[in-house]
């Protein structure tokens, strides 16, 4: 059946970092969205989220619309959502659902840090 | 960097000692037994002045040893590279040097003692004899002089080669060079005269004991032995330099390849040193030409890779594997497999005759012949014999090719039918119900002869049975004992049980490994197998249950099959999901209202596509309706409606369908697609 999923919440001085484990599917729907009001951010006063994939080898639709909910969240919030560790199957479904509109992929955490670092000096 | 070591400094002043007390001792028995010289008497007066010579030597020999070798120390603290040449040459130098110095000192102390021994009115040169006595007294000195001057030189230089080999110098400069047949011929100068001059004692008046000629010969014969062995002594040391160089030789020529361009320190300066730096000089220059060689042979090996095939083919119900390890970097073993109209596919593995760049020359030929007989159709027996005319014109008969073709009928009934025609290649091995046995043909290689004419056989393959083409390479490899593995151990390894979950890769990996670790191949090696899994095996059937996750082992077993299947195959990933969304669009859309369900998937591979079936439960075809744009889906709530969208996308076609009254959903991939241009 499904790999069980979980995530790990850390902040950063930049960014709170979700380390998601496990298939992205229905399960995923009320353990993510269910635990916090996203639409406040992402918590400890930042306005950054990265999703850390490299854990994550299945993400099926019902997932991706998790995903969007998540982000569309953070949005209204004026928060900005990152992501790494993603395959490059699941980044060709990013672009196609559209979700790289609004969610930067980077190769790992050290470009995603790095590019907030350098946004935040502009 | 390495310090000039003491001991070879210590060794010179122990060696210096030696030699003056020695001959001192020498000068004290001549003048005790030759000139009757009582003890008393050199105690007083001989014996102090020896001794104060001794001392002055050895100060002024050390001193110069200390002088001369100091660049050489001064090299070892830390000295500039372009010090090394000369603090080499210093060192090499220095026993020659040595030589003179303590030969010229010996004649002034000489001189001075007999100057003395004037002086105090000890000898007088009034009359004859005492002259004659005198002269006998220096030429025993001298004499005794000369032979440690010699084997002074010789133990110098012999000391000193241990250092001069730690400057690895690998050249000499044309105005270093040095003879050694002058040394020679000074050396043989000294034994000469060693022999002559103490000959000349029986000539003296009165001396006389037992018959003048017998007296001579009694004489010279103890001398002669005596200056022989110092003439051979300092031979010695040239041939000890000889024997090293040749010993380096010997050595480069029993080593292995890494070692084969190593170019020897220079340990003289004279012919030997020649002898070296030429053979350095050569060394270099025929590395470089090799290395030249061996980027063109780097060059041929890759452009004969790309013209094998890189990975085996996508085959309904067969897979395909093959090992191709060549002993030189190119090698004449090649194979080949080609998928031909008539869900036919060609194998082909061959062998041309010898190795290295003429075989793979003629391997490339014959591959392109194979390519382009095979397009023009016909059997493995026609393909054959249209070759083999191809391969005679080329070689004339001088060079042959074995080579075995097989045609394998992938679909129909036919399916699993496999024709095989052998030109004078080693008997493929049929393995079924895990007996291994070889397939017999009897044949000539391409090339022999223009008007061959191959027959071909055909079987028709069992569920599982695997075709295995070898090259001589596999049977001809001898263990550390010298015996051929045979074909009995190839036969062996396919008797046991291959397990069908398996990749067939695989077992031909741990052939090889096998084969290269326990035996020492000297040929180019190639194993390629086929193992026939049935028509049916090419579909794959599952029954989905209706809850969420039940997507997942349907997932997991069909990613496994079509790795095995189709190894490399780019758009799995893509498969995947589809497979995913449609399975969840039933569980969904079906078997959620409907608990106790479960709705049947089929994943089917054909020789051009694999189609994707999941049925649904209900009997009414649905109607799909018009696809919403993503910029809607995302403002829905819950932003749902994405597996139609990716299943459009990612599939080269999708299409609801009824069989027997029950409504399907089908997504299908182009096999020889690449990939799916994205929206």
């Amino acid at each position: 059946m499904e790999t069980p999923f979980h995530f790990e919440q850390r902040a950063l001085p930049e960014a709170v970092v979700l380390d998601l484990h496990g298939d992205i599917s229905k399960e995923a729907e009320n353990r993510l969205l269910a635990s916090r009001d996203w639409s406040s951010g992402p918590g400890d006063g930042l306005t950054a989220l990265i999703l850390n994939f490299s854990r994550v080898s299945y993400i099926n639709s019902i997932g991706i619309a998790v995903l969007i909910r998540l982000v569309r969240a953070l949005e209204q919030a004026g928060c900005r959502t990152l992501a790494y560790g993603l395959s490059t199957h699941y980044q060709k479904i990013f672009r196609m659902v559209g979700l790289t509109e609004y969610v930067l992929v980077f190769p790992n955490e050290f470009a995603a840090i790095a590019w907030l670092k350098e946004d935040a000096g502009r | 960097m390495k310090r000039w070591p003491a001991s070879p400094v210590i060794s010179l002043f122990a060696a210096m000692l030696a030699a003056l007390l020695t001959g001192s001792f020498f000068i004290f028995l001549n003048n005790r037994i030759i000139h009757g010289i009582t003890f008393a008497e050199q105690r007083a007066f001989h014996l102090p002045l020896i001794a104060a010579g001794d001392a002055l030597l050895l100060v002024l020999l050390g001193g110069l040893a200390l002088l001369r070798l100091s660049p050489v120390r001064k090299f070892w603290r830390g000295g500039l590279a372009d010090e090394r040449m000369a603090a080499f040459r210093r060192l090499l130098d220095f026993p020659l040097e040595w030589f003179g110095g303590l030969l010229g000192l010996s004649l002034l102390l000489i001189f001075l003692f007999h100057a003395v021994e004037f002086a105090a009115g000890r000898i007088s040169l009034g009359n004859l004899e005492s002259a004659a006595k005198l002269a006998m007294s220096v030429n025993a000195e001298l004499n005794i002089a000369l032979m440690l001057a010699v084997l002074l030189y010789v133990f110098s230089r012999r000391l000193l080669r241990t250092q001069a080999l730690r400057f690895q110098i690998h050249a000499l400069p044309r105005n270093a060079r040095r003879s050694a047949v002058g040394m020679l011929s000074v050396t043989a100068a000294i034994c000469f005269v060693i022999v002559v001059t103490n000959c000349v004692r029986v000539l003296e008046p009165g001396t006389t004991v037992l018959h003048p000629v017998l007296d001579y010969l009694l004489v010279a014969g103890p001398y002669s032995v005596l200056a022989t062995g110092i003439f051979a002594l300092s031979i010695s040391e040239s041939r000890k330099e000889l024997r090293l160089v040749a010993d380096h030789l010997h050595r480069l020529s029993s080593g292995g390849r890494d070692g084969l361009h190593e170019m020897f320190p220079v340990i003289a300066l004279d012919e030997t040193g020649w002898l070296t730096g030429a053979w350095n000089q050569l060394q270099q220059r025929v590395k470089s030409e090799y290395e030249q060689v061996e980027r063109n042979m780097k060059l041929a090996h890759a452009v004969q890779n790309r013209l094998l095939p890189p990975s085996p083919p996508p085959v309904r119900g067969a897979e395909i594997a093959s090992v191709c390890r060549q002993s030189s970097d190119v090698g004449g073993d090649f194979h080949d497999w080609l998928a031909l109209p008539g869900n036919r596919l060609c194998l082909a593995v061959g062998d041309v005759s010898g190795n290295g760049l003429p075989a793979a020359l003629l391997m490339c030929a014959v591959m392109t012949g194979f390519r382009n007989e095979a397009a023009k159709g016909g059997s493995p027996g026609e393909l054959l014999t249209r070759l083999n005319r191809h391969v005679h014109r080329m070689t004339r008969g001088e060079s042959f090719v074995t080579m075995a073709v097989a045609m394998l009928e992938t679909e129909g009934p036919a399916a699993g039918m496999i024709t095989v025609a052998s030109a004078g290649h080693l008997d493929p091995i049929h393995v079924k119900n895990r007996h291994a046995g070889e397939w017999a043909f009897s044949s000539l290689p391409l090339g022999i002869t223009p008007d061959a004419v191959y027959r071909e056989s055909a079987r028709r393959l069992g569920k599982e049975d695997v075709l295995v083409f070898l090259t001589d390479g596999i049977v001809e490899c001898r263990n550390d004992s010298g015996n051929l593995n045979g074909f009995d151990w190839i036969l062996l390894r396919w008797s046991q049980p291959l397990q069908p979950d398996l990749p067939l890769a695989s077992r031909i990996d741990a052939i090889m490994d096998e084969l290269d670790g326990d035996y020492a191949p000297e040929d180019d090696r190639t194993l390629l197998a086929l193992r026939w899994h049935g028509d049916d095996a090419a579909r794959r059937c599952f029954a989905l249950s209706g809850e969420y996750g039940a997507e997942m082992p349907i997932l997991r077993e069909t990613e496994a099959w079509i790795r095995r299947t189709l190894p490399g195959w780019p758009r799995l990933d893509d498969l995947l999901t589809v497979l995913s969304e449609m399975c969840l669009n039933a569980i969904e859309h079906g078997l959620l209202a409907e608990t106790g369900k479960a709705s049947p998937v089929q994943v089917h591979l054909s020789g051009e596509q694999i189609r994707i079936r999941v049925w649904d439960c209900g009997e009414r075809e649905p109607v799909p309706a018009p696809e919403t744009p993503p910029a809607e889906k995302w403002r829905r709530d819950p932003p749902r409606g994405w597996g139609l969208y990716l299943i459009n996308r990612l599939a080269d076609g999708f299409a609801f369908g009824c069989d027997h009254g029950i409504v399907y959903a089908e997504a299908v991939f182009t096999l020889d697609k690449q990939t799916r241009e994205e929206c």
